[in-house]
């Protein structure tokens, strides 16, 4: 070992406080959602023709839609479809993603070789248009597009775990663990898929700032949740149905959708950074956020001096 | 460097099929008679007989091999199917919208790329003044705003409320502008923050302390030795960040009535017009794959030192 090179454990870095702001600004809101019935005086689906576009006030700090609905008990509400749904459609891509990645790993040459084919196939396809061809095949609705972003994430974090266990698994310490005796099963779920988590955990946060986006979008264009339930994207339809008389309306769905995004981004950089400066395995180069070719990485260096 | 140009295409074409056949998979697994997928609903109207000779007629009595395996020997002669929407040759539905989508794509790209870079420089420029947080506070927020919610916003400010610009359709650079605006804009905040993260990293080279050192001005060294440097990450991320522009223009384009691929995307999935949502996901594949090569051709330009093999 020489000399420059690490020994021992190394110490965990705290998370840079833009990281902290945006687990607080997620959190919250995450957190707001679920007590979206207590927060809010109005029922999300309230309807009331007298107090129908009301501009905002202090009693609907952000006005009221075309049939009366409070746009605050809206919003808060309409968060446990847009963020909720979005958090769980990633924790569910990560696991299928994740499981499909070790597969590919422990299969023989051959069976890897065609499954990481597949996975360079569907990462040519912007994920939001294959999110649409699954919704095309499923049909229309909240569960359909959160499977269909499900599935189209799923193949970034295959590629993800692939690679991590396949440069983790030469490592010394690995080896130990075989010599020693350990049985496969233990040597890949105690040694070797630990080394993964972290970059999983990054790459799934910073998953979830395009889902909501996604989830949203697909709402948007009227491909997600169905009406009466409140969604983002949904409300921000209506706004631009009442665009010239309520501008207000587009307001609270939107900054919500923004708010959201900007915490999972800020959490993620952070991670991510705090990941590169303990020497998670290249944690830096690992990282292939769907590139734009399937084979990217074929840009060669000179060897020798340059 | 002709062995690796092969070479990308090669692997390009084997990934367009691959996900071709795949999507062929999905959409031959879809829930439903096929023949009313493949024809519409007027065919429930058929008698059973007929139907079942239409069912040859279209080969859907075969296994799906051999179907998967007929759709890609006509892909390849540029006979993408029928679209069911409208009775016409998928190929000529998406020869009509190409061209809106590719002066919308063009458009916004070049303005991510100018407002990206400019945005990028000056925060790098201000990297030690009190402007910095500011700036890149606002490039972070920027690259969180979804880009409908800014084609709404501009949508309001510029056509309703002001009123100079055309809410609604396409045709001419005035319908054209607030949809380029806002995919523009949502491309160039992510843009910017590579672009200010790059050239802090090429500016602390020790030839661009010799460059100071000689006397050459401050935007000198920061152009010539400085982004000069920094431009290869910057390309990169501009690749990857097209190809998931090419996600919002479906977005931009319900937002703005921009009759392109986007719209005919949302419109061939409500009408479950397959055969069309087929041809969208090659056209956008290839598109996909074409930025990828053009990329690593940039990467050629900007940095002597790389060889393709």
């Amino acid at each position: 070992m020489t000399a420059g090179e690490r020994v021992g454990p190394t110490r965990r870095r705290p998370l840079h406080p833009s990281g902290l702001l945006g687990a607080a600004l997620l959190g919250a809101m995450l957190l707001a959602t679920l007590l979206a019935p207590w927060l809010s005086l109005r029922g999300p689906t309230e309807v009331d023709l007298r107090l129908r576009l009301q501009a905002p006030s202090w009693s609907e700090p952000l006005g009221t839609d075309e049939l009366g609905r409070s746009t605050l008990a809206r919003v808060l509400h309409g968060g446990r479809v847009s963020l909720w749904v979005a958090v769980v459609t990633v924790l569910a891509s990560a696991a299928a993603g994740g499981a499909l990645g070790t597969l590919a790993s422990a299969a023989p040459g051959r069976l890897d070789g065609l499954l990481m084919r597949l996975v360079d196939a569907l990462l040519i396809c912007p994920p939001l248009l294959l999110a649409l061809v699954i919704i095309g095949v499923l049909g229309p609705g909240l569960w359909p597009a959160a499977l269909a972003l499900a599935i189209a994430e799923a193949p970034v974090f295959a590629r993800l775990v692939r690679s991590v266990i396949l440069t983790t698994r030469e490592l010394p310490y690995v080896e130990a663990a075989i010599a020693s005796g350990a049985r496969p099963r233990r040597v890949l779920l105690r040694h070797v898929l630990p080394a993964a988590t972290g970059l999983v955990v990054v790459q799934a946060t910073l998953t979830v700032g395009f889902v909501v986006v996604a989830l949203s979008g697909l709402g948007f264009l009227g491909l997600g949740v169905q009406p009466p339930t409140a969604d983002w994207g949904d409300m921000l339809a209506r706004a631009r149905h009442q665009l010239p008389a309520a501008p207000w309306l587009m307001l609270g769905p939107g900054a919500a959708v923004t708010a959201a995004v900007l915490g999972a981004n800020l959490l993620g950089d952070a991670l991510r950074d705090a990941l590169a400066d303990r020497g998670g395995a290249a944690a830096g180069t690992l990282f292939e956020r769907r590139a734009s070719s399937p084979r990217a990485s074929s840009v060669r260096r000179p060897r020798g001096p340059a | 460097m002709v062995a690796f140009l092969l070479a990308r295409l090669g692997g390009g074409a084997i990934a367009v099929v691959l996900l071709l056949v795949l999507v062929h998979g999905l959409v031959a697994a879809a829930p439903g008679d096929p023949l009313v997928a493949l024809l519409g609903p007027g065919v429930l109207g058929v008698s059973e007989p007929q139907r079942e000779r239409m069912r040859s007629e279209a080969g859907l009595d075969r296994p799906w091999p051999q179907r998967a395996a007929a759709y890609l020997g006509a892909a390849l002669r540029g006979d993408l199917g029928t679209s069911q929407r409208s009775g016409r040759p998928v190929a000529d539905e998406l020869r009509d919208r190409l061209p809106a989508t590719a002066a919308l794509a063009a458009a916004a790209v070049t303005l991510a790329l100018a407002l990206g870079l400019a945005a990028g420089v000056a925060a790098a420029a201000f990297a030690r003044s009190w402007l910095d947080p500011l700036l890149t506070g606002a490039l972070l927020v920027g690259a969180a705003v979804p880009v409908y919610w800014t084609g709404l916003l501009l949508l309001y400010a510029f056509s309703l409320a002001l009123g100079w610009l055309p809410a609604s359709g396409g045709g001419s650079w005035r319908h054209l502008l607030l949809p380029a605006v806002s995919l523009g804009l949502a491309s160039a905040a992510p843009l910017a923050r590579v672009t200010r993260a790059a050239l802090l990293d090429a500016l602390a080279a020790p030839h661009v302390v010799a460059a100071r050192a000689r006397g050459l001005s401050r935007l000198r060294v920061l152009l010539r030795h400085g982004l000069r440097n920094a431009l290869a990450p910057v390309v990169t991320v501009a690749g990857i960040d097209l190809g998931r522009m090419l996600g919002g223009v479906v977005f931009i384009e319900a937002v703005f009535g921009w009759p392109g691929l986007g719209r005919l995307a949302v419109d061939a999935i409500v009408a479950r017009d397959l055969a069309l949502v087929q041809g969208i996901v090659l056209v956008t594949a290839v598109a996909v794959l074409a930025l990828g090569l053009l990329v690593d051709l940039a990467y050629l330009r900007l940095d002597p030192r790389v060889r393709y093999r």
